[in-house]
């Protein structure tokens, strides 16, 4: 056994020194953990539910809006995944009540606002929740939507805790 | 007899080879940057060391109630630059007030339905440089600067109100 692993020793010595054999296996042992990282739990892909709500309807178009549509990020077209529920209500919009001095939500004619429900996805570390790997979400974001019925924007107003804490 | 300190195949005194010697050096470079990477526990950036406790307030003006609920004690915040700027230790939302004119051409405070104003306070280490406290190796504190801020579910605007800080362990 001694005298084949010389051998090998040998042969090897004809093609490398000792600083190439140095070199290789630091470089072997980099690109083991370059390639396992995306393994580590940080990086893991887990399924994160989010809401957006997208406003300014008219004539029932928000039905365009379909549960078990499939969802893009219309801009850097990442998946975001699957729309699992539709609600809708009536658009409001600020307005200044001079009798009472204050400002309230008055509907506006006509106009529906959806809320919709996402299922995607999503790489989870302590600081951010990037749907397919790269969309950070947080509420207060506003998103671009593409569905194969409707393309919308709107404001992420909850991203559910569960899985993505 | 007076060695040459490279030769001619380019061998440290003969004996090594200048080009092995770079290539070594840049990979122990590279496997120091892994070790800092994933195992140091940190993100590879240089952390200011705090040597204060410092607990200061952000008013965030009128958001809806999704905001309010996207807050949570405990939550790290950071700002667009990515630094932690504390741990939120503390949530007060009431409803919003905001100024306007009436049709009598009057300033007034009016409450508005369905927006709150909220407090946050948050704690953080940071160190005093110049009568100044910084939060990272950039970002000091200053009254009344707003600021955009996030934390791993929501993102706002809020504005510095108050800045106390005690030095750590005081």
């Amino acid at each position: 056994m001694k005298e084949k692993i010389k051998g090998w020793a040998r042969k090897a010595g004809k093609y490398f020194n000792v600083f190439d054999l140095v070199l290789l296996a630091a470089a072997a042992v980099i690109a083991a953990v370059l390639l396992a990282a995306p393994l580590f739990k940080g990086d893991e892909m887990v399924t994160v539910r989010f809401t957006v709500e997208t406003s300014g309807y008219e004539n029932g178009d928000e039905k365009l809006i379909k549960v078990g549509d499939k969802a893009m990020d219309s801009i850097k077209k990442y998946d975001m995944g699957v729309i699992k529920s539709v609600s809708c209500e009536p658009t409001v919009r600020q307005v200044i009540d001079y009798d009472s001095a204050r400002v309230l939500n008055a509907e506006v004619p006509g106009q529906m606002t959806a809320l919709v429900v996402f299922e995607a996805k999503a790489k989870v570390t302590d600081m951010a929740i990037a749907v397919d790997g790269g969309l950070e979400l947080r509420v207060g974001d506003t998103v671009s939507v593409k569905t194969p019925g409707i393309s919308f924007s709107g404001y992420v107003v909850e991203i559910e805790r569960g899985e993505a804490q | 007899m007076k060695r040459k300190m490279i030769d001619e195949k380019g061998r440290l005194f003969g004996k090594v080879s200048v080009v092995d010697l770079i290539a070594v050096v840049l990979v122990l470079g590279l496997a120091v940057m892994v070790y800092v990477r994933f195992f140091s526990g940190g993100d590879g950036s240089i952390k200011t060391e705090g040597d204060c406790d410092v607990t200061y307030t952000l008013l965030i003006k009128s958001v809806r109630q999704y905001t309010v609920d996207a807050l949570k004690v405990g939550d790290e915040l950071y700002n667009f630059e990515d630094d932690p700027i504390g741990e939120i230790a503390g949530i007060d939302a009431e409803p919003a007030v905001e100024l306007n004119s009436t049709l009598t051409g009057q300033v007034v405070e009016m409450e508005s339905e369905g927006r709150f104003d909220v407090r946050l306070t948050v704690k953080a280490k940071g160190r005093k440089l110049d009568d100044r406290y910084y939060l990272s190796d950039t970002f000091a504190l200053e009254y009344y600067d707003t600021l955009p801020i996030k934390t791993k579910y929501v993102t706002t605007n809020g504005t510095i109100r108050s800045i106390d800080a005690t030095e750590a362990g005081g």
